[in-house]
């Protein structure tokens, strides 16, 4: 154990906004390896809907009934399907439903470390696409067994969402999850 | 005002219900008369008007005293009993049918039935003979006949009179007997011997069940109270023994979930870390190869090792390490898992054991539960059916013996009505034995007396020459002529036969009487008007009025005879005292002769 605590403060950062970064990735990856998606995660909008059915995936089958047949790809616990809202990476209630205000920084981030890239999005918007490097990465973070879950959740997920856009999501989590959307904006959602 | 006014004025007096014409009620205030009645001499005043008219003021003529007064209605002293008693005649007798069915003991004879034979009203001359016409009547009429002739005494109507009542009393007594058997018959009830007989069995169940019901309280109570009871208590005990079990299972059941809801937080929280590590440790190793601020490449830029690429800085943690925090939060963490997973394991080794004991807790109350109820459907139901049986025989009986009692009590009310009957019956065969020897007794002078009058009769009827009449006798049964063998109301009236008929009926009773010396018949006679129903027949007239002064010649002062009349024959005027009344001598001098046209009848016939 160091005695520096602000060097303990800057890597558990580090850390924090690595471990961010790869899920967003491992995520990027899976929607544009899928059939539906154009090969992209169009909009950041999508990208938080996917992210929160990801991060809260008790709730994922709610949202989209698919899901329920790939219950095996969602590795629920016991606690996460008796206590959905109880997850180890909570998110706020914001415009347009769950939000992160990592988005921006680890969106930067991966495309700094050319892992992931702008595209065009539909109607203008900026979609985003994973580099063969971010590729090749998600591949091997999949291996993991810290993480072969998260990438199954992921890949789940952007199966179920095929076809869908970030704002048909939107309104899926709005109309299903009608009481857990209904607080305050930057609210915990938990 | 005219003859009959007079006359019925005279009837008024003497305390009768008369028919006073208009001009008495508005003219006259009251009427009297002297009469000899008896012994007695005395003056009658009655007065009209109908507020007063039932008291009679009496003034004793020969002592020269004033009685108390009397009185018409039901007050006493009675005018009727006055009169009857100075006549010699019992006032209490009571005037019962002979006939063999009667049942009423008859009316009292009061003065008034006896002046109907002293008095022959206008009305009554063509008409009856002392009330004849009414046949509810006829009863009292012959009683006063055989009272003044001695053909009866007080002791014989008395007599009478009880019989018919004692009739009517058995008739009633025997009425009533019939519709108690009746309904005894109506209602099914069993003969009095079996309704005995029946009533002691009643009686019998009712003891049998009453101790079957004392046998079995007594075995059902110690059974409830000794071995339930303890059974009771055990159950009482395992339930709340039961009760604890369930309350430790529940407790250890929650206490096992939140350590393993504790436990998933820490896994959680350990995923998590590793892989933050294993990102962490991942992507240090990749550099930037654009700026994130300002998105310029960055690939053509070399930079030393241990200096950030992006602002050529000392990197102030070493590569690919991981941190000494992480590492321990981590180790941390995986001591903390394993404790709390230890802590589940051992939570769900004491539910196992705390079920098992809720299992075991709740067999035994089942147990004990059936164990109760065994025993009381084993040993107490079958007792409480025959409990129950018990109860509904002596239910049973109770109510069959009410009923009998009932039944009996019927019964006796019948005996009771039957012996009374059969006591009135012979009370009334010895009355009718005793008044058949007094009226046997009486029979000879019955004989006698019939005689007499059928010989006067006859000799009056032929004496008068009533027309068409060849015999003539009095009926031994109503007392009323027998003319031709045909009685006088079939007779046919024409030619005044009925009017000289009555006549010569009267002279006939008023003359054996005198002659005989030995009967209550009155001395006196008041005929009103008997030319009027005979048509100027001057003839019949002629020998109607000789029989009258004959019997009155013949009698030798000791009798009254008063006729009122139109016109007497020529050959009797003045023999007799007479009282003249036209128009400028009115009957009462006081009140005026209206004149004929003015003339108002008092019975619908002219005055």
């Amino acid at each position: 154990m160091t005695t520096d605590p602000i060097a303990d403060h800057l890597s558990a950062l580090r850390e924090d906004l690595a471990y961010h970064q790869t899920r967003v990735l491992l995520l990027v990856a899976a929607v544009s390896s899928t059939d539906g998606h154009a090969r992209k995660l169009d909009g950041l909008t999508k990208l938080a809907k996917l992210d929160f059915l990801t991060r809260y995936p008790g709730l994922a089958s709610v949202v989209l009934p698919s899901l329920a047949s790939m219950q095996d790809r969602l590795h629920l616990s016991e606690s996460e399907i008796l206590k959905p809202t109880d997850v180890a990476d909570p998110m706020i209630r914001y415009k347009y439903g769950p939000w992160d205000d990592r988005y921006y920084p680890i969106i930067g981030s991966l495309v700094g470390r050319n892992l992931v890239r702008y595209v065009r999005g539909r109607q203008g918007s900026v979609a985003l696409a994973p580099t063969p490097a971010g590729k090749k990465l998600a591949s091997e973070m999949a291996t993991l067994p810290q993480w072969r879950a998260v990438q199954s959740r992921c890949e789940a997920v952007a199966a179920a969402s095929a076809g869908l856009t970030g704002n048909a999501l939107k309104e899926l989590i709005y109309r299903r999850l009608a009481e857990l959307m209904n607080r305050p904006h930057r609210e915990l959602i938990k | 005002m005219g003859k009959s006014t007079l006359f019925e004025l005279i009837k008024h007096a003497l305390g009768g219900t008369a028919l006073l014409a208009e001009v008495v009620r508005t003219g006259v205030l009251e009427v009297s008369v002297d009469i000899r009645i008896g012994s007695n001499r005395l003056l009658l005043t009655r007065p009209i008007d109908s507020e007063n008219s039932s008291v009679v003021r009496v003034r004793d003529l020969t002592e020269q005293l004033d009685l108390e007064d009397h009185y018409t209605d039901k007050r006493e002293p009675s005018i009727s009993s006055l009169l009857l008693s100075s006549m010699g005649v019992p006032d209490d007798m009571r005037a019962a049918s002979k006939a063999s069915n009667s049942t009423k003991q008859g009316a009292r004879i009061s003065f008034a039935d006896i002046f109907k034979y002293m008095y022959v009203s206008q009305g009554d001359i063509n008409k009856e003979i002392a009330g004849s016409e009414d046949s509810w009547y006829t009863p009292k009429r012959k009683a006063v006949f055989e009272l003044l002739f001695g053909l009866t005494n007080p002791s014989i109507l008395d007599l009478q009179s009880s019989v018919a009542r004692l009739r009517g009393e058995h008739e009633d007594a025997q009425r009533e007997h019939a519709v108690v058997l009746q309904f005894l018959a109506d209602s099914g009830a069993q003969s009095r011997f079996e309704a005995d007989a029946n009533h002691a069995n009643a009686q019998a169940q009712i003891r049998e069940s009453s101790a079957e019901l004392d046998a079995l309280r007594e075995a059902i109570q110690p059974a409830i109270d000794r071995e339930t009871r303890t059974l009771r208590d055990l159950l009482g005990e395992a339930e709340k023994s039961l009760a604890e079990a369930a309350n430790a299972k529940s407790l250890t059941e929650q206490q096992r979930a939140d350590f393993a809801a504790e436990r998933a937080h820490v896994k959680q929280d350990i995923a998590r870390l590793e892989r933050m590590a294993s990102a962490g440790e991942r992507l240090a190793q990749i550099e930037f190869s654009v700026c994130p601020r300002c998105m310029q490449s960055l690939k053509a830029r070399e930079a030393p090792p241990k200096l950030c690429r992006l602002c050529l800085q000392d990197d102030p943690l070493a590569v690919a390490e991981p941190s000494h925090h992480t590492t321990y939060e981590l180790s941390h963490l995986k001591e903390q898992e394993l404790e709390l997973e230890t802590q589940v394991l051992a939570l769900a080794e004491e539910l196992v054991l705390t079920e098992q004991t809720f299992a075991d807790r709740s067999r035994l109350v089942e147990e004990l539960s059936r164990a109760i109820q065994d025993r009381t459907q084993n040993r107490i139901t079958p007792q409480l059916q025959a409990y129950t049986d018990a109860t509904a025989r002596l239910a049973n009986a109770e109510g069959r013996s009410r009923q009998l009692e009932q039944i009996l009590k019927f019964w006796d009310r019948a005996d009771d009505l039957e012996s009374h009957a059969a006591g009135l019956g012979t009370e009334l065969s010895r009355l009718q034995h005793e008044l058949d020897v007094s009226a046997g007794m009486l029979a000879k002078r019955r004989g006698e007396i019939f005689t007499e009058l059928d010989d006067e009769f006859a000799e009056n009827v032929a004496a008068i020459g009533v027309p068409g009449v060849r015999s003539a006798r009095i009926d031994r049964d109503n007392y009323l002529p027998v003319l031709n063998d045909q009685a006088l109301k079939d007779f046919s009236p024409v030619g005044g036969v009925r009017t000289a008929t009555q006549v010569a009926y009267w002279v006939t009773l008023l003359n054996v009487a005198l002659r005989r010396r030995d009967t209550l018949f009155p001395a006196f006679l008041l005929i009103d008007s008997p030319r009027t129903s005979l048509n100027d027949n001057d003839e019949l007239s002629a020998a109607l009025y000789r029989r009258l002064v004959t019997a009155a010649d013949a009698a030798d002062g000791r009798v009254q005879l008063i006729i009122g009349d139109n016109e007497l024959p020529a050959a009797y005027r003045r023999d007799y005292a007479q009282m003249d009344f036209d128009y400028d001598h009115p009957t009462i001098a006081t009140i005026p002769h209206p004149g004929r046209e003015a003339v108002k009848t008092i019975a619908g016939e002219s005055a």
